[in-house]
């Protein structure tokens, strides 16, 4: 079955997003664990 | 096999953020510092000289007037490491998390906008007073104003400006410590630096310390 572009873009945006969000949760961590002037 | 196929595809998106934190952390937190330090030497450009007599002609000591307590993440004056950087870099109130991300942060005392134990039970000290001056700064991030600390060497000077004048100090020693080490943050009866930052690089094991003293001051 081929799938439309409209459900390829939204599963990019997804995958997208992971990443994005995995930075943003390893950003967060770095800070509390790591001293303030690392 | 989808599962496969979604559990691959989810890996490799975790990887990407690996990848964009990692740029964050190299070079996005040293443009976000670059952009706050040119706000921060603006400010503190604009700000009035202090006046170095009493209203009767007496000369005042070097330092700041008396109740001076800027503000967490506030300019209070202007850093210099000929020797390892090309700019000067303006230093700020407060040494969190939060301050270190504006410049390398000066060791405030405990009062309000600063908790312990990052902060002391004395009065702060700035430059050109007697006692010890605290600056701590990034060795890695943020700037990566204290990349180079470990080059400088037994005189190598260190120069202040602040509102109050101008002061050049000497650098008299190097040591590291470990990490959780408290060992700097006493009073001292010597005109003196600490500059203090992470060691070594890329690592936050031990800290690295640099002392210098007073040689010259010149009024603003």
């Amino acid at each position: 079955m081929k799938r439309s572009w409209k459900s390829k873009l939204l599963e990019l945006l997804v995958w997208a997003a992971v990443a994005v969000g995995t930075a943003v949760v390893l950003v967060m961590l770095s800070e509390k664990l790591l001293p303030a002037n690392f | 096999m989808r599962w496969l196929h979604v559990a691959g595809k989810f890996l490799i998106s975790v990887g990407v953020g690996f990848l964009l934190f990692v740029l964050w952390t190299l070079y996005g937190t040293g443009i976000y510092t670059a952009q706050q330090q040119r706000q921060l030497a603006e400010e503190f450009d604009r700000l009035p000289a202090f006046e170095r007599q009493s209203p009767e002609g007496n000369p005042l000591p070097p330092g700041p007037p008396p109740g001076y307590d800027p503000a967490p993440g506030a300019p209070v004056f202007r850093m210099h490491l000929p020797t390892i950087e090309d700019k000067p870099m303006m230093v700020v109130e407060g040494v969190d998390t939060e301050e270190l991300k504006l410049g390398p942060g000066h060791y405030p005392s405990c009062r309000a906008g600063f908790e312990r134990p990052l902060c002391t039970a004395w009065d702060e000290i700035f430059p050109g007073e007697k006692g010890r001056v605290i600056v701590s700064g990034h060795r890695t991030t943020y700037g990566q104003p204290f990349w180079a600390l470990d080059e400088m060497e037994k005189g190598d000077p260190i120069h202040f400006e602040t509102r109050w004048g101008d002061f050049t100090y000497r650098v008299t020693d190097k040591q590291i410590v470990p990490a959780d080490s408290q060992a700097i943050v006493v009073s001292s009866k010597k005109y003196e630096v600490v500059l203090t930052t992470c060691n070594p690089k890329y690592s936050a094991a031990e800290r690295l310390i640099v002392f210098a003293e007073l040689e010259t001051e010149a009024a603003r």
